[in-house]
């Protein structure tokens, strides 16, 4: 059968003023997000990093006659809002022309997402949802589990009773979604003129009793226990045990950063190899030129930089996904959280500085999640301190030089100190912070729902790490490669010998004397300051081998590589998510020059010692 | 009276009423803590417990349960 209607990812275009919107609501875990795919049939626009969609995303469904924007929003518990994700969803249902110019302040309609296993804590917000008098249609997810539990689902029986359609969906093998988008048209289009919808701001205890009341008697009437559920053993004994589950949790995190070094190391000598070999294959087949000069030395070091640490972060995100979607992320965050608040920071920190090791970018995007504001403050000013994947290249070739690629073990033992090492920088910064930042102690506790148990979904795991993968390529790829160009003419012309760098980078001599490294050097951690990864196809343009570096200032750029804030994109996002510049450039600013000094103290303590 | 924070592993109890902080308070009735909620306590750490409460799993800090008073039996036995 041919499909009904079609989805296109925008750009959007409509030939009525003001295209429908259609709003996907439920609460977090939901199944909202994988449902919002199958819906609209993309990827492209989702951010589903760890922790939560914690903005809206957008995809246009046109058909012949019309144009509907669809939006997948944060999970919410109820229509009052927490934290900054869930306050996201309740722009979107009450001041939606702002966030779409021409629209009314309300969606068109609502897909109320309900995990059909958890009827009696998410009916509640059906009930509030139903009652704000926008039209609604709800999709029924995880009905496998639900049949596992032993519940017997009358959805018809449902459906009449709240008078508005109930759709179950298996998100699995995707049936029902189908069904869901012709239901969701026809109620769009015969969408009467609606009174205004109303959405109290706050609700008392006892309009809650009666929501959590009314949601009894429905899974009473309409999802039926049909046998006591089975007595299984239960995961969480081990994973929440005060010894067990920190045994595991201390596993869990070791095997995650030792297999991003040893999984992966075949894989990235294999891309270097491959880069050096094009590289050679071209100084032999062209005739030199300086078009080979630009391929050869400046935009192919330039590429394979970026390439090298593909797989690492590939490897990182694979993991990430895979324990986010099996339900472990939130038990980690609840064993945690009593460490994080002794510093200041919440169990809910866990998530953010976690996907830090990947990327600062979307880690600062998962704060959001984060309740008290200061707590959250705290988190985005220690998240740059996370060793982040771009800062593996120059820890892999300082590294390399410092033990020598015959000691594996020593080089594991030295990224394993520096892991620590970050880690201990971010402990002592957010309790430094916590003092300095001017605000009252978040009094909003730590409290947070533990997601059942799931089989990672093998596809959706590996549609997500290829997006998020090529979103970083996409990101870090561009920018290296144009300061390389700039880089390599800067250094090529006129001649090598009279270029730009050749004339103005000894003027760099002084800053970088203390830490024993000459000018190339600086330059190299000058532009390095755009983006970490930059420092390893600098030196290598301008010609500096690692060996040309010494031990004493190996070590002491290990220190400054990993405090300093060299990326110019996490201080683009730092000032979105707080607003404004003045936090994020101070805190740059200090960590950079925490880190200089630092390493000029490393470098010159290690001089006394007698160490070249 | 009797608060969430204080009983012991495996025990379920019922939501009574609350007492403190309204913030925790009003977060916690939205996660389903309402009075007459069956929660039954299955696993307790240093400073978080975890419970489970209408089907599904909560953690959260001892000092955020001490907000729930609870009592031992359904008003309905």
């Amino acid at each position: 059968m041919p499909p009904v209607f079609s989805f296109d990812t925008p750009p959007l275009v409509t030939k009525s003023k003001s295209p429908l919107a259609l709003l996907f609501v439920g609460h977090p875990n939901s199944g909202k997000t994988t449902l919002f795919n199958q819906f609209t049939g993309s990827h492209f626009k989702t951010m589903n990093y760890p922790g939560s969609t914690v903005t809206y995303t957008t995809s246009t469904w046109k058909t012949a006659t019309t144009s509907v924007m669809v939006m997948d929003t944060p999970g919410i518990l109820s229509l009052s809002p927490h934290s900054e994700d869930e306050a996201v969803t309740i722009d979107t249902l009450t001041t939606l022309h702002l966030l779409i110019p021409g629209h009314t302040p309300h969606p068109d309609g609502l897909v109320v997402v309900i995990d059909a296993s958890q009827p009696l804590r998410q009916l509640g917000l059906l009930h509030q949802l139903l009652a704000t008098g926008l039209p609604v249609v709800v999709a029924l997810t995880m009905i496998d589990v639900a049949q596992k539990r032993g519940l017997l689902i009358d959805w018809k029986g449902f459906q009449d009773k709240i008078d508005a359609p109930v759709v179950p969906i298996n998100g699995r093998s995707g049936e029902g979604v189908q069904l869901l988008k012709d239901v969701c048209m026809f109620t769009l289009l015969q969408k009467k003129s609606m009174p205004t919808p109303s959405i109290p701001p706050i609700f008392s205890q006892a309009q809650r009793t009666l929501q959590f009341g009314w949601a009894d008697d429905m899974s009473q009437a309409f999802f039926i226990s049909k046998s006591p559920s089975k007595k299984t053993f239960d995961l969480d004994r081990i994973v929440l045990d005060p010894i067990w589950g920190w045994i595991l949790f201390l596993g869990i995190m070791g095997c995650l950063f030792w297999s991003i070094f040893w999984l992966t190391a075949p894989c990235m000598d294999g891309i270097a190899a491959g880069f050096d070999y094009v590289g050679h294959l071209f100084t032999l087949i062209c005739p030199p030129s300086w078009g080979r000069r630009l391929l050869v030395e400046g935009l192919l070091p330039g590429l394979s930089a970026v390439a090298v640490f593909v797989p690492q972060i590939a490897c990182l995100f694979f993991l990430l996904n895979l324990l986010e979607s099996s339900g472990y992320l939130a038990r980690g965050a609840t064993l945690v959280d009593r460490p994080l608040s002794r510093i200041g920071l919440n169990g809910k920190s866990f998530v953010p500085l976690l996907s830090g090791f990947a990327c600062a970018i979307p880690a600062m995007m998962a704060t959001r999640t984060i309740t008290g504001k200061k707590e959250r403050l705290l988190t985005l000013a220690v998240i740059p301190l996370m060793t982040c994947s771009a800062r593996l290249p120059v820890y892999g070739l300082l590294l390399s030089n410092l033990v020598g690629k015959s000691h594996p073990f020593l080089a594991g033992l030295g990224m394993g100190l520096l892991y620590m090492g970050s880690i201990a920088c971010a402990s002592l910064m957010a309790l430094v912070g916590g003092k300095l930042l001017q605000l009252p102690k978040s009094n909003l506790g730590f409290q947070i729902e533990l997601p059942t148990w799931h089989c990672p979904v093998w596809r959706h795991v590996f549609v997500q790490v290829w997006h998020q993968t090529l979103g970083f390529i996409k990101k870090a790829g561009p920018i290296i490669v144009v300061i390389s160009l700039i880089l390599w003419v800067l250094s090529s012309y006129p001649t090598p010998a009279s270029s730009l760098t050749m004339r103005w980078g000894p003027y760099l001599s002084p800053i970088v004397a203390p830490l024993g490294v000459d000018w190339r050097v600086g330059v190299a951690l000058f532009l390095s300051f755009s983006a970490r990864e930059v420092f390893v196809s600098a030196l290598l343009l301008m010609g500096v081998k690692g060996t040309m570096i010494g031990t004493s200032s190996c070590v002491g750029l290990l220190v400054f590589f990993m405090i300093s804030m060299q990326c110019l994109a996490t201080l683009a996002i730092a000032k979105k998510e707080t607003g404004s510049w003045r936090l994020p450039l101070i805190v740059s600013l200090f960590y950079s020059i925490l880190a200089y000094i630092l390493a000029i103290g490393v470098v010159q303590f290690l001089h006394i010692l007698g160490v070249s | 009276m009797n608060t969430l924070a204080t009983i012991a592993l495996g025990e379920t109890v019922y939501v009574d009423d609350f007492q403190g902080n309204p913030l925790v308070i009003d977060r916690l009735q939205d996660m389903g803590f309402i009075p007459g909620s069956k929660v039954s306590l299955f696993s307790t750490l240093s400073g978080t417990m975890a419970v489970e409460v209408r089907g599904s799993k909560i953690a959260m800090r001892k000092e955020d349960a001490s907000c729930v008073l609870i009592r031992h039996a359904s008003s309905c036995d």
